[in-house]
Order: structure tokens, then C-alpha cells, then sequence
């Protein structure tokens, strides 16, 4: 009777639990859709979502209990691998190494100064919080003062974790320097691991069982800190290096298959965690070897079609994990709580301490990298000063924290503390970085190209409207003499267009290689259409268009790869390759 | 002067391209010789290490050039000189040389670095350096066209 009654209920969670995921998807759609229209980064659109959650009154459709739901497991063990593997896979080696004294200094030496800044001042702050509140004649709450010390450097570190996601965002759609946006990714993907393995150990001197494993023992060394640290990421690194190359060697290389090649890399992104922990080393790190091995590997050993299927499935993995983070956080923190005085005097003081150790941190370290002869620009110094947005990494650390760790409602306090913060960086840095990406003039694009992008619009339109016209005689709606002397004004202005269009390539005769490729890989675009309409009309059999698709890609690739060799114009490939005058 | 020496132009990248062809037709005009347009494919300057990949990439390359010939040739025909396009592939210089030996040139044009970009020089002394290598080992005459486009070409 007994089992029976826990079968029940066993199922029940599940139904509620699946419900939940559902609720949840759809939510997450539904922001992504909002976003669209109302034209605002998604994180802060999500940010926003997750603050009306909190408002919502519990409803009887899922009755989850969110305490036994959201453990520090579920988020570290099966939230945050997922999403430092996606970003370890897009990290290109050769150019991460070009720029690793700057990220090294910034991400491991450069986190830890953070971490101790933040934690100082936030510690100290909680001890003033009272007597702050009470000189202004303000109702204060109880327990919630006089952080631990470790507290204020699990926060510290946690807190310092960036998460650049919105920041890249810009990057890509205002074209800014291939430099800046590895030093941004690079530094944040790495410094996302020291955090990690940071904050574990703050928890495990903090006495937070299973934190660095069983065999952890609570108690401070700074030594034994010092060397757990040097032990537990070169350990975690090298179980990462060790099971990917398992996985490359044995399928990856020899496989030629996207489906089995994309499943191999989940067990690759979870048992490299999975494994490391088990060994008490960091499961964090783990991944980040893991991912900056493949992600490096995958390309030269795969086909292309098995690469944009296993990007893919990264890119919706990591768009679902980061907004279910973002909605969880939502659902867990009471924004109630944000109204009395002493959260908000710890809010504002952490934030203003995030700022001033970000600013130590990226233009010291800076300094210090050129003296080792790898120097930063100023302007992307001051990019990365106010793009250190933080995210997903340290909503999920502050989630993992139990609400009691470190003393009576220190774990809830210091999650407030970290969702102020973030909702912070995400609505005040996160809506004027373009502003200053821009002012800094990073984003200016070459007049050559907004002259093509112009030209081809009105053309592409003017095409367009033809059509329309076309379209609308035939149906009956314009026709005669009308129809007649519309259609000639519309090819006269399509002939001008098509004019300006000659005249600008004339203008700018390397401007034609470009738009060369353009049309090529629209040709090839076109050509996957065709292959997919073909099967549908069993013109020929799924196999071959695989086969034709294979090869589909391949040019796909070579035509990425001639476009890229043309950008980055080295003398050789001017000398020998360059193709021109297609106009 | 042999009169069955060609004028060959080679078709290579640069804002120059125009103004390198330009040139090119009119000297074939000016003293009716044939001219032949010359684009060499060099995969191996895209450094690919996969080789359906190198393949795919000689294919797309291939395909490029057509288009680039297709187009010089009509220019030289709307200009009534005698013209003929040639596609080769292999390193540039060997390539370069083995063609002029096949086919005696004249002289061979080639296009000059953008005066914009940012190590001007060094392209200019690699683009030197080819030329006196070519003139060294074949004997043929190369003339260095610099300039956008028609008008904006330099003398």
C-alpha cells in the first residue's frame, strides 16, 4: 500500500514537474517573441519576465515544491555544464591563445582580486547596515546584517563570474572586431570556471557538506587553499582534455554520422563534470577543456553538415538552459524584498563595488599585460569595463546556495543581493553598452559597405514592388491602360536602381568580389531548398540528398573560408587567389 | 618584336582589377595583339587541412574565376580586341612562369596593392619582388597597374 501511495506520488511530481517545463518553454517563447517587437536585449526581457513571475499567485495547476525542485545539484550538475560547454565550443584556439596573457591575468588573477574587493565591501557593509538605516530614521529588519566573511567572498565570486551573452549580441550585429570579442568570451568563459571553483571553496571552509565532495573537511589554511585551488583546476582540466580526446579519438574522428556525433558530445559536456567532481576536482573547468577541445577539433574532422547540427543543438540547449535560469531566479527570489532599506543599501553598495573592482581589475591587469608585451586598446578597455554584465553563471550560483549556508538567511540574502545585481548590469549596462560601443567608435562600419547594403535594399525592394504590380494584373485588381503606365514608372525607377547599383561597383571595383559571394551562397541556399523540395516530391531518395547536402556544405565552408582569407587580406592571398572586376 | 607575342593580364585581387584590365586591352589594341587573361588558383594559400574541404574550396574558386574571366573577356570584346582566358592552378610564381612559357608574352599586367591599406608597403615589395622574379626567369616585361576604376586609374 505503501509503494503504491509513492508510485502515486512519484508520478504526480513528474506530471507536475513536466507541466512546469511546459509552462515554462512556452514562457520563454512568448519572451522571445515580445523581444522581437519591442527591440530589447533578451536577457533583460527575461530579467523583466522573471520580475512579473514573482507576482503571479501560485496556482493549483503545478504544485511543485520549488525547495525540493531547485537544489545547488540540479542547477550545478545539470544547468551550468551545458552552458559553459556551448561557449567553451565556440572559443577558436589559435586566436584565444593570441590574446591568453590578457584573458589569464583578467580571468584567474583578476577574479580573485574581484572577488576579495566585493566581499571586503560588501562585509563590511552588512556591519553598517543597522546603523546606517537607524541614522536615517528607517525601520530595519532583523537577521539580515553582519555577513560572514565567507560569505562575502563566496558572493565575491560568484558575483565576478561575467556573462557576456547580451555584450556579444552587440558585438555581432554592430561588427565590432573579431579582438574584442574573444577577450570578452575568452575572459568569461574561463573566469566562469575560477569562480566556480572559488565559490566551492568558500563553500567547503564554510562547512556546506558535499561542496568539494565528501572527503572535504570544513576549516581555513590559506596554503591549502592556495593548493586545492592549483590542484582542483589543473585536475579538472585535465579530465576534461582526457575524456573529450576519448571521444574524438574513438568516434568523433572516425564517425561520420551527425547524430551519433552530436549525442557523444552530451555525455562529453556532463560525464567530464560528472567525473571530475567524483574525483573532487573541478567538474567546471572540466567542461571548458572539454568544450575548447572539441570546438577545436570538430571542424577539421567532421562534415560540415555534422558541425551546423551539432551548433545548433548547442545554440537551443543554451537558449533554454540560460532562460530557465532566468525564470527560476524569478520564481525563487520574493522581489518584495528588494523595498526594505538595508537590502537595498547591500544591493547598492555590491553593485558600486562590482564597478569599482571591474574597473581595477580590467584596466590593471591591462596595464599589466602590456608590460608582458600582449597590450589591450583603450577603447576595449573601457568595453570591457562596462560590458562586464553578469548573468546566467551567477544566477546559478547564487540558486545552488541553500537559503541557510553561512548563518540564519545568509544564503537567501546573498541570492537578493546577486539578483539586484545582475538586474543592475543587465538594464543599466546591459541598454548603454551599443550606446558607448558606438561613442567609442568600435561600431563604425566601412561607408563602402552601408553604400552596398543601400543600393541592394532599394534594388531588392524596387524587385519587389515589381512583383507586387505583376501579381496584382494578373489577378484582375489592376489592368489596362492603368496597369500599363504603372508597370513602365516601376521598370524606369528599377532601371535607375539597377544603375546606381552599376555605377557604385564601378566605384568600387572590390566591392564586386563581395557581392560575388553574396549571390553564391544565396545560390547555394537556394540549391538546399531545391534538394528538400526534390525529396518531398520523391524526385530522389532521402540518401542522396544527403550525399548532395554533404557536398552542399562543404562549398558552403570554402566559400566561409575564400571570405575569410579576403578579410583578413594577407598579401598572399592577395597575390594569388583574389578574384575581381564582376561587375 | 615577335608579332605573335601575346599581352597577358593577370586577373587578380585589389581595387586595381579594373583599371589593370583597362590598361591590358588598350595595349593589345594599340599594337593588335592577342590578349590573354590569366587567373591562377591557389588553394593551398587557404591553408585547409580536410580534404573534401580543399576540394570544395578548388571548386568554388574555379567557379569564381570563371565568372571573373567571362566577365574580362566581354570587356575585351566590346573593346574589339582578340582575347582568350586561361585558368590555372598551382603555386603563383611556378604557375606564372610555366605559363609564359607556353604562351610568349609581350608583356604581363598585373594589378597594384590598395594605397589605403594599412601595410601598403610590404604588400608593394612583395608585388615587386614577383615581378623582378618573373622578369628574371622568363624575360617577359611585367607593368604594375595601380588605381580603383576607369578614371581613377594611375599612370
Amino acid at each position: 500500500m505503501q509503494w503504491i501511495q509513492l508510485a502515486a506520488e512519484s508520478d504526480s511530481n513528474l506530471v507536475n514537474l513536466q507541466i512546469a517545463l511546459i509552462l515554462g518553454l512556452l514562457f520563454i517563447t512568448l519572451v522571445a517573441v515580445l523581444v522581437r517587437r519591442i527591440k530589447i536585449p533578451y536577457t533583460v526581457a527575461l530579467v523583466i519576465a522573471g520580475l512579473a513571475l514573482a507576482f503571479v499567485p501560485s496556482t493549483p495547476l503545478i504544485e511543485l515544491d520549488t525547495d525540493q525542485l531547485v537544489t545547488s545539484e540540479l542547477i550545478l550538475a545539470l544547468l551550468v555544464p551545458p552552458l559553459i560547454f556551448e561557449g567553451a565550443l565556440y572559443i577558436n584556439w589559435k586566436t584565444f591563445r593570441e590574446s591568453l596573457i590578457p584573458i589569464l591575468l583578467i580571468s584567474v588573477l583578476g577574479l580573485l582580486l574581484a572577488t576579495l574587493i566585493v566581499g571586503g565591501v560588501v562585509v563590511g557593509m552588512s556591519g553598517l547596515v543597522d546603523s546606517i538605516a537607524s541614522s536615517l530614521n528607517l525601520t530595519v529588519v532583523e537577521d539580515l546584517s553582519g555577513l560572514p566573511i565567507i560569505a562575502g567572498i563566496a558572493f565575491g565570486a560568484l558575483i565576478s563570474a561575467t556573462d557576456p551573452v547580451a555584450v556579444i549580441a552587440f558585438f555581432r550585429s554592430l561588427g565590432v572586431d573579431k579582438r574584442l570579442a574573444v577577450l570578452v568570451e575568452g575572459e568569461s568563459l574561463l573566469n566562469d570556471g575560477t569562480a566556480i571553483v572559488i565559490f566551492k571553496l568558500a563553500l567547503a571552509i564554510g562547512g556546506v557538506t558535499g561542496a568539494l565532495g565528501e572527503g572535504s573537511e570544513a576549516g581555513f589554511s590559506l596554503l591549502e587553499t592556495a593548493w586545492d585551488f592549483f590542484t582542483v583546476s589543473i585536475g579538472g582540466l585535465t579530465i576534461g582534455l582526457a575524456v573529450s580526446a576519448l571521444a574524438y579519438i574513438l568516434i568523433l574522428r572516425p564517425m561520420d554520422d551527425n547524430l551519433v556525433e552530436t549525442t557523444i558530445t552530451l555525455p562529453v559536456a556532463f560525464g567530464s563534470y560528472v567525473l571530475a567532481e567524483q574525483l573532487h576536482l573541478s567538474g567546471i573547468l572540466a567542461v571548458v577543456a572539454a568544450g575548447i577541445y572539441l570546438g577545436n577539433h570538430i571542424p577539421s574532422s567532421t562534415t560540415p553538415t555534422t558541425k551546423i547540427a551539432l551548433y545548433n543543438f548547442w545554440d537551443i540547449i543554451s537558449f533554454i538552459v540560460t532562460s530557465l535560469i532566468f525564470l527560476i531566479i524569478g520564481w525563487q527570489i520574493d522581489i518584495r524584498q528588494f523595498l526594505s532599506i538595508q537590502n537595498i543599501i547591500l544591493i547598492f553598495s555590491a553593485i558600486v563595488a562590482i564597478l569599482v573592482a571591474r574597473a581595477i581589475v580590467v584596466y590593471g591587469m591591462s596595464a599589466i599585460s602590456k608590460r608582458l608585451g600582449v597590450g589591450i586598446q583603450r577603447s576595449y578597455q573601457h568595453v570591457m569595463f562596462w560590458g562586464g554584465l553578469r548573468g546566467a553563471i551567477s544566477l546559478a550560483l547564487a540558486l545552488s546556495l541553500p537559503a541557510n549556508t553561512f548563518g540564519p538567511g545568509v544564503g537567501e540574502q546573498l541570492r537578493l543581493m546577486t539578483f539586484g545585481v545582475v538586474l543592475f548590469t543587465l538594464l543599466v549596462q546591459g541598454t548603454t553598452i551599443e550606446g558607448l560601443i558606438k561613442r567609442l567608435g568600435l561600431a563604425e562600419r566601412h561607408p563602402r559597405q552601408v553604400e552596398r547594403e543601400r543600393y541592394l535594399g532599394r534594388l531588392f525592394a524596387g524587385r519587389s514592388a515589381q512583383e507586387e504590380l505583376n501579381r496584382l494584373n494578373e489577378m484582375g485588381i489592376v489592368s489596362g491602360s492603368l496597369w500599363q503606365a504603372m508597370a513602365k514608372a516601376q521598370q524606369t525607377e528599377m532601371k535607375e536602381r539597377d544603375q546606381d547599383v552599376r555605377d557604385m561597383l564601378l566605384r568600387h571595383p572590390g566591392m564586386e568580389i563581395e557581392l560575388a559571394l553574396q549571390v553564391r551562397r544565396s545560390m547555394m541556399q537556394a540549391e538546399r531548398t531545391a534538394l528538400a523540395e526534390a525529396v518531398r516530391q520523391e524526385i530522389i531518395s532521402e540518401e542522396i540528398q544527403q550525399e548532395l547536402l554533404e557536398d552542399l556544405d562543404y562549398r558552403l565552408q570554402a566559400l566561409d573560408e575564400i571570405e575569410s582569407q579576403r578579410t583578413s587580406a594577407s598579401p598572399d592571398f592577395v597575390v594569388s587567389t583574389d578574384e575581381e572586376d564582376l561587375a | 618584336m615577335s608579332s605573335d607575342k601575346k599581352v597577358i593580364c593577370m586577373i587578380r585581387g585589389g581595387e586595381a582589377g579594373r583599371c589593370v584590365q583597362e590598361k591590358a586591352i588598350e595595349e593589345a589594341k594599340k599594337g593588335g595583339k592577342e590578349l590573354v587573361f590569366l587567373h591562377v588558383i591557389d588553394v593551398s594559400s587557404l591553408n585547409l587541412e580536410n580534404e573534401d574541404l580543399i576540394d570544395s574550396a578548388r571548386k568554388e574558386l574555379t567557379w569564381l574565376g570563371g565568372v571573373t574571366l567571362s566577365l574580362a573577356l566581354d570587356r575585351a570584346v566590346n573593346s574589339g580586341v582578340r582575347a582568350d582566358g586561361a585558368l590555372r592552378y598551382g603555386p603563383l610564381f611556378e604557375t606564372v612562369q610555366t605559363f609564359l612559357r607556353e604562351s610568349p608574352a609581350e608583356i604581363l599586367f598585373i594589378g597594384g596593392t590598395n594605397r589605403q591599406v594599412p601595410d601598403f608597403d610590404q604588400r608593394l615589395a612583395r608585388i615587386n619582388n614577383f615581378v623582378q622574379r618573373v622578369y628574371r626567369e622568363t624575360g617577359v616585361p611585367v607593368e604594375i597597374v595601380t588605381g580603383s576604376a576607369p578614371g581613377l586609374c594611375d599612370d
